[in-house]
């Protein structure tokens, strides 16, 4: 089963994730920071990680800067979840790899368009 | 002060960022209407203010947004669905008025940098009653943005400074 690790500091946010891919086969794994959420990532192997940008503790930017030094994890798929997509943010991403992003608030069609373009998910029986 | 071809025209900035992310959150489930001079009461008893900071090179600034904690809930509970039966607690609250605020600001955000005014934001410091509200400093422009969602009464303030170097 796939797995997703949402990294944001914001429960409502996490749980919101939650609620958008319950219709799926999938796992979704939830840290409050960018540190725990190296700790998960290293633990679990996710298939995708959805990241957010401004984080107490460690940040997603250095969050992701980490994930690129590690053997195990720099290929990783990572999606930015940003408030803010300015042009500075978007071009310090793209520079990490960063398959996509999408601005806080979104719709659930416009997250799963971008997720399914990046993890192909399939919907549980019954959903 | 910032000369009038600089002005980013906060209010409408403010506005537009506002009812984009309401409408967003809410899916239009709750009714928005604009209001000036609502029974706004900055000692209400469950009211929060979230505040962030805005930095940049060419201006700096806050944001700050004023709601009922019962409004940060019911948003908490629209868009984390029944399943997750989120408990109203403190905690609860302030991350949801924190994530209203953080989404707010970072629409304000986007479009001040299409303007020129590229900016970070600051992490949400979220306050309960009495609301400090953001002081009106020389050399600062600002704007308030009231609403009605539903039957909350909402407040949006912004207040924007070029830095001294």
């Amino acid at each position: 089963m796939p797995k997703i690790l949402s990294v944001d500091d914001s429960r409502m946010v996490r749980l919101m994730l939650v609620r958008v891919f319950k219709p799926f086969d999938c796992e979704v794994l939830e840290a409050a920071d960018g540190e725990a959420g190296l700790a998960v990532a290293t633990r679990e192997r996710p298939d995708l990680i959805l990241l957010d940008y401004n984080m107490p503790v460690m940040d997603g930017i250095t969050m992701l800067q980490r994930l690129r030094e590690d053997p195990g994890l720099k290929r990783t798929p990572v999606i930015m979840l940003t408030a803010h997509s300015g042009p500075e943010s978007i071009a310090t991403v793209a520079r990490l790899g960063v398959r996509d992003y999408v601005t806080k608030p979104f719709q659930d069609d416009q997250l799963l368009a971008k997720v399914l373009r990046v993890l192909p998910l399939v919907r549980s029986a019954g959903a | 002060m910032m000369p009038d071809s600089s002005d980013p025209g906060l209010a409408r900035i403010g506005r537009e960022a506002f009812s984009e992310v309401l409408a967003t959150l809410l899916s239009k489930s709750v009714a928005i209407r604009e209001s000036s001079g609502i029974a706004f009461h900055d000692d209400a008893p469950d009211l929060l203010a979230s505040t962030i900071r805005l930095i940049g090179p060419k201006m700096d600034g806050d944001i700050q947004v004023h709601l009922p904690a019962a409004f940060a809930m019911e948003v908490a509970r629209i868009v984390t669905g029944p399943d997750a039966s989120i408990p109203d607690t403190s905690g609860a609250r302030i991350d949801a008025a924190g994530e209203i605020a953080n989404m707010v600001a970072g629409r304000v955000a986007d479009r001040l940098a299409s303007q020129g005014f590229s900016v970070t934001l600051g992490t949400p410091v979220v306050h309960s009653t009495p609301c400090s509200r953001l002081e009106s400093l020389p050399g600062t422009r600002g704007a308030r943005i009231e609403v009605l969602c539903g039957e909350h009464p909402l407040m949006l303030e912004i207040r924007c400074r070029q830095p001294v170097h």
